[in-house]
């Protein structure tokens, strides 16, 4: 995961975006279970956070980049959260985790729409700028 | 794309489009051109047969496999997902099918695409029944051919409408 390829664009995008469905709340899990995907260690099954990072904008720079589109602002949203987030090593308050699941609750949606367009390739200049 | 689409591609582009139903409309055209159940009209009423015995498991395992092979769950056997550890692993995979099949109609589209198999399965045994049968009327065959060819189409059709990309 450390040198990911325009290809792996897809990838990611739908393995965040899958990571993203507890989220998403249809159906209420425990707070033991909300706790623990709000915490870093969670996301570093994609290959740590910061490398997560790092692979998603250097694969849409790659494969978006030369035709005029940014990187979308939800992303970049999601990401800076993730570095935010508390390692399950440090211990964090739990009003602190429950903010975070409020957060990443709220934005999801927003971040679902952009990944699933990723993981589709389906982005276009519209939704690039909006 | 992924392997199950793959299949669906060769099932209903390469076989049922491009090669099973063009040769039902033949056997369609040719029976229409005939008043007698002869040699040449019940050889290929069976060639179309067999065609169809050929890829009738194929195309009902694919139906039915669209389930555990499109589902987001199976992701998790590939990376980056396959990362993730024995916790996370020991939930997130079902959760996500279920939030699958409570967010698209997997079910539906299963269902509908079996009923359209099994009426084609039904068309086809008939058929076989028919030519087994001495005194054969050529008129029997063209109606028993021309349900079979509907039948089929309606397979593609419901084969088509599942979705072409895997959905989250």
């Amino acid at each position: 995961m450390s040198q990911a390829k325009p290809d792996d664009l897809q990838h990611l995008a739908r393995a965040v975006l899958i990571m993203l469905v507890p989220f998403e709340g249809q159906v209420a899990l425990p707070v033991e279970t909300m706790k623990r995907i709000a915490c870093r260690e969670y996301w570093d099954a994609l290959g740590g956070v910061d490398r997560l990072c790092e692979n998603l904008r250097r694969s849409f720079t790659a494969k978006y980049a030369g035709i005029g589109y940014r990187f979308p602002r939800e992303l970049d949203a999601l990401l800076a959260e993730l570095g935010r987030l508390p390692s399950r090593n440090v211990i964090a308050g739990e009003q602190q985790i429950d903010d975070v699941c409020a957060h990443m609750k709220t934005q999801s949606s927003l971040v679902s729409e952009t990944l699933r367009r990723l993981g589709e390739s389906r982005y276009n200049q519209d939704d690039a700028n909006s | 794309m992924s392997a199950w689409q793959h299949k669906r591609s060769r099932l209903n582009h390469d076989w049922l489009k491009n090669t099973f139903i063009i040769q039902l409309g033949a056997l369609w055209n040719l029976t229409n051109s005939k008043s007698d159940a002869d040699c040449d009209l019940v050889e290929s009423c069976r060639d179309a047969l067999e065609e169809w015995a050929e890829h009738r498991f194929e195309s009902r395992e694919l139906i039915e496999a669209f389930r555990t092979e499109e589902s987001p769950k199976a992701l998790f056997s590939i990376p980056p997902l396959s990362n993730c550890d024995e916790e996370t692993r020991s939930w997130l995979p079902d959760y996500v099918h279920q939030h699958w099949l409570n967010t698209y109609p997997v079910k539906s589209w299963i269902q509908d695409a079996l009923k359209t198999w099994e009426e084609a399965d039904e068309c086809a045994s008939k058929l076989q029944t028919a030519l087994n049968q001495p005194g054969r009327r050529a008129d029997t065959l063209a109606a028993l051919v021309n349900d079979l060819r509907h039948s089929v189409s309606a397979l593609s059709d419901a084969v088509s409408r599942f979705p072409s990309r895997q959905l989250i």
